[in-house]
């Protein structure tokens, strides 16, 4: 959703409160050598100097402090003062006067989606997400550790998605897969960016031995336009004894021989 | 091959406070801020650096002189009177020529700022240094609107170059590979170029601060690549890394041309590490 001009003119006051509020701190800083230890009465200075400059035009709730400090390891503070609803304009800096950091930015309103409020694929990409939640429910996600080997897929010829490679670890294995992403128009992407559930493309694995493979927690998909560099992961780890991973996609199943 | 490695690291942050905080820190312990030339060039230039080197950019200008939008990097200081420096700065992302003007004190207190449309000037009092920068800048647009076609077709080549159509085929690396450094985990072949994915073992993961764990260094390794027939491969500096788990870095780094065709055999020097791999199957 775009900003609105009160939005927008809100976090430009925010912005210009934190400047200031930075630029008071540092000036002090330089006096004392740093900006000391004392997180707690850092903050209360920052929210001194926000109240004297005025923190009226940042549409912010009035019964928040006007700007939030936090102490950083290496005597660097990080400044955040809130705007609108739900914004903060926000940095980090060293008291010498480097910045490291900073930006605004803005919470999604939170919405309570029903299912009757979802289309049929955003439900059945909810189904699928409860069912490998489930599944992996209780058990160890997939942490990457102790790397084996890879195994090559062969050419898939025609296939959408192609699968390029399973990586095995100590604790599961990595799927590494391919497929093209066309250009979004405008009313497809915003439509992306409201949806509750962005379609991840189903994708099982099984072996000869029946290990029963869940999903392992972290995952790379979609991007573009262009091309989409995605991988999955699954636990627990391929037994050594097995001989035959199968991987199945919208594409179909895809063999790879660990004989290999 | 000499192990020479770049840092990676990306920060964002408010012009305007970039520039006012790091000019109030390069003041130390003096009362106010210089007011001539030498002065306030030494000051930018003795600017707090960043942890990688980064410097302030900030571009010295007389106080009575007429604006200018060209030979400077967006922020220009001048004297102010009072111990205080003016800052004037390019507000960005504005399509028309605008300038913002800022008084900066020693004490750290910060000004309104004033808005300059262009030069300050009706168009028929635009002194001929106006007029000549204005020509200057629409020479520069249009030389921009001529490369523009080139971009958009060389943009096009990237964001297809490694689309499934052009895939040739996948060649895992070594099973018995040394973990202590690179390892090559696959190349993905396309007609089009290929892509080395590769782990790095965790520990050069120096500097990680537990609270930003997502601001840190990575060594971008050179990688040398031979066919044994003589192709120029140039890194596309396409690619990502990715540090999720526990485990090894994973890594990808996209070359063209493509392997050609009557190759054999493809010899991958990541940094150290060198690995040698059959093309037979592919």
């Amino acid at each position: 959703m775009r900003p609105s001009p009160e939005d927008k003119r809100h976090a430009a006051a925010a912005q210009l409160l934190l400047n200031r509020v930075a630029l008071g701190l540092v000036a002090e800083a330089r006096r004392r050598g740093g900006f000391g230890e004392d997180e707690g009465a850092l903050r209360a200075r920052a929210v001194e100097l926000a109240e004297k400059l005025g923190a009226n035009d940042t549409g912010a709730d009035p019964r928040r402090p006007p700007v939030g400090l936090k102490l950083r390891r290496g005597g660097r503070i990080d400044l955040k003062v809130p705007f609108g609803d739900g914004g903060r304009a926000c940095a980090g800096l060293r008291a010498d006067g480097f910045v490291l950091s900073g930006g605004i930015e803005r919470s999604i309103p939170s919405r309570t989606w029903r299912p009757e409020d979802m289309t049929e694929a955003e439900r059945e990409e909810k189904q699928r997400r409860d069912l490998a939640y489930e599944a992996s429910r209780g058990k160890p996600k997939f942490r990457g550790e102790r790397y084996l080997r890879t195994v090559a897929a062969s050419a898939q010829p025609g296939a959408v998605e192609r699968i390029l490679a399973a990586e095995l670890y100590g604790d599961g294995l990595l799927v590494e897969f391919t497929y093209d992403v066309e250009e979004m128009t405008d009313e497809q992407m915003m439509a992306e960016a409201e949806s509750p559930y962005e379609r991840r493309p189903p994708m099982s694995v099984t072996d000869d031995l029946g290990t029963e493979y869940y999903e392992g927690g972290s995952a790379t998909y979609g991007g573009g336009p262009g091309v989409s560099h995605s991988h999955f992961t699954f636990a627990p780890a391929v037994p050594a004894e097995a001989t035959v991973l199968r991987i199945t996609t919208d594409s179909g199943t895809v063999e790879l021989d660990l004989r290999t | 091959m000499a192990a020479k490695k770049y840092k990676a690291r990306i920060r964002f942050g408010d012009s305007l406070l970039i520039a006012t905080a790091g000019l109030l820190g390069a003041l130390r312990d003096a009362d106010a801020f210089p007011q001539d030339r030498s002065g306030i060039e030494a000051l930018v230039a003795s600017a707090p650096k960043g942890p990688d080197g980064e410097e302030l950019w900030a571009t010295y200008e007389e106080p009575d002189a007429p604006i200018t939008y060209l030979g400077g990097t967006g922020t220009w200081v001048a004297p102010a009177g009072d111990g205080r420096l003016r800052l004037r700065m390019q507000p960005l992302g504005a399509d028309v020529l605008t300038s913002q003007i800022w008084i900066l004190g020693p004490d750290g207190s910060l000004s309104d700022p004033e808005t300059i449309e262009g030069y300050g000037v009706p168009d028929d009092e635009l002194p001929e240094s106006a007029r000549a920068e204005l020509e200057e800048i629409e020479r520069r647009r249009q030389r921009a609107l001529a490369r523009m076609p080139e971009m958009e077709r060389r943009d096009e080549e990237w964001r297809h170059r490694f689309r499934v159509e052009h895939l040739l085929g996948v060649v895992a690396g070594p099973a018995d590979e040394d973990q202590s450094g690179p390892i090559l985990s696959h190349v993905v072949l396309y007609d089009t170029g290929l892509i080395v994915d590769y782990l790095l073992p965790r520990s050069v993961e120096d500097g990680v601060d537990p609270e930003e764990p997502w601001e840190f260094d990575v060594p971008v390794l050179p990688i040398k690549l031979d066919d044994g027939l003589g192709t120029e491969f140039t890194d596309c500096w396409g690619g990502s890394i990715d540090r999720n788990g526990s485990g090894p870095l994973r890594c990808r780094r996209e070359f063209t041309p493509a392997v050609a065709h009557a190759a054999t055999r493809l010899l991958i020097e990541i940094d150290s590490a060198s690995v040698e791999i059959a093309l037979g199957s592919v």
